[in-house]
């Protein structure tokens, strides 16, 4: 039997018996495949937020505002299938969400435990897990809110150090950071268990030390981390498989080395757009995160910019889109 | 075995050209279209006598090149400010990627 709807796309036709295999077999796909990218600076922060569909290639089109204009959003943020929802930046403790389906403004969500910008997220369907970034100091707190709701994040543990600028990422089980600045720029990889309340543990180390807000994509089994900007801009990628406690592997390049970037993705696609190299960038690069190599470009943001929040409704911690077993 | 630090845009489609090792260092916007609207600098693969939109002989040339179009940059002072983008520096570590 097929999957449907395609894993990249929601694009196709099917027949009323393939549509019941795949609800009553747990892999008819819930979410759509749009990736949002919000706040930055340009050097003046922003409060804009846009949008393209991660299937195709173009450029990104406005979507609405955040509460405020915040830079330094950090690489990922909580996302459900319904919601993208944003972590602190500029030094605040705001989190706010947006119904990815509108192109609406950002609505008040809750509060986390601590101003903060540069954090990372992991999350899976259910919970979110904010962790390290920058308050000024470098934090390893972690703190957790369910999202389906509205409500302050609460302690859930610690990082192995404080950093700012990791990559987060998921699968629907175990949370990632990777990378930061302690401010020495490290390769440190550390893993938690999603359904679990403690501390994170050492996993791996990536290939080369990454900082500068490390990029963060996921499919549901691999993790891809990087580009950065520190100690100076790289292109380079590393994967890691998320199952694994193993080291960082290269993997491919981005088109243009930068940092501070916003990622998204489905299970299939990686973006990573806009950064600072040091000047600030308005590319969008794609590559495919089962096979890696040279990436390629996709389309422009609408404002170039860095210090930008990614999210999408279809990564690795929501099963790449899926309710169920594929 | 040698290559060559050289000036060049992605490939039409938007694709890093095959020729490239190791690339996309400090682009510099130049008014084209998209995707060819960043002149980027990189190494060439080992062998490789492509010169893209010109190449840069040496670090010198490297930097010369960057303070043409680089004084307003900034660049992390490792404390969670900013100071002035160092292009001796950035040149070097470029021409760290020659070969031969």
């Amino acid at each position: 039997m097929a999957n449907y709807p395609q894993i990249d796309d929601c694009s196709g036709i099917w027949t009323l018996k393939e549509v019941n295999d795949a609800v009553m077999g747990g892999y008819w796909r819930e979410a759509g495949s749009r990736a949002v990218f919000a706040g930055g600076q340009t050097p003046t922060s922003q409060d804009v937020i846009d949008y393209v569909t991660i299937a195709s290639t173009g450029n990104a089109a406005d979507f609405g505002n955040l509460d405020s204009a915040k830079e330094y959003m950090g690489t990922s943020h909580g996302c459900n299938f319904t919601r993208a929802i944003f972590n602190g930046g500029e030094l605040t403790n705001v989190i706010q969400y947006i119904t990815f389906v509108t192109t609406g403004n950002a609505t008040d969500f809750g509060d986390l435990t601590q101003t903060t910008q540069s954090s990372a997220t992991a999350c899976n369907s259910t919970r979110a897990v904010v962790g390290g970034g920058y308050t000024p100091a470098r934090t390893n707190v972690m703190s957790y809110y369910a999202m389906a709701s509205t409500g302050n994040a609460i302690d859930f543990g610690d990082l192995t150090s404080g950093r700012s600028g990791p990559g987060g990422l998921a699968s629907p089980t175990r949370g990632v950071w990777a990378g930061g600045d302690t401010p020495t720029i490290v390769n440190i990889i550390d893993f938690i268990e999603l359904s679990t309340l403690g501390n994170a543990v050492d996993f791996g180390d990536l290939s080369e030390v990454k900082g500068g807000t490390v990029g963060a994509n996921a499919s549901s089994t691999r993790g891809v981390f990087g580009a950065d900007r520190n100690p100076s801009p790289d292109t380079n990628l590393d994967y890691i498989t998320i199952a694994s406690q193993g080291n960082g592997v290269d993997f491919g390049d981005v088109t243009v080395g930068r940092g501070d970037s916003a990622s998204a993705n489905n299970s299939k696609r990686a973006l990573y757009s806009g950064g600072m190299n040091p000047s600030n960038s308005d590319v969008i690069d794609y590559w495919d995160i089962n096979t890696g190599g040279a990436a390629s470009d996709f389309g422009d943001l609408s404002v170039t910019r860095h210090g930008i929040g990614g999210a999408s409704p279809c990564h690795g911690g929501l099963n790449d889109g899926y309710q169920g077993t594929k | 075995m040698a290559n060559k630090i050289i000036k060049y845009n992605l490939e039409a489609n938007g694709t890093i050209p095959t020729y490239i090792d190791d690339g996309g260092y400090y682009p510099k916007a130049n008014g084209g279209a998209s995707p060819q609207d960043w002149d980027l600098i990189g190494a060439t693969t080992d062998g490789s006598n492509e010169t893209g939109l010109g190449e840069l002989a040496n670090a010198a040339a490297i930097k010369s090149y960057l303070d043409t179009y680089t004084s307003d940059w900034t660049q992390d002072d490792g404390s969670g400010g900013t100071e002035a983008f160092n292009q001796t520096t950035a040149a070097n570590d470029i021409w760290t990627k020659k070969i031969g």
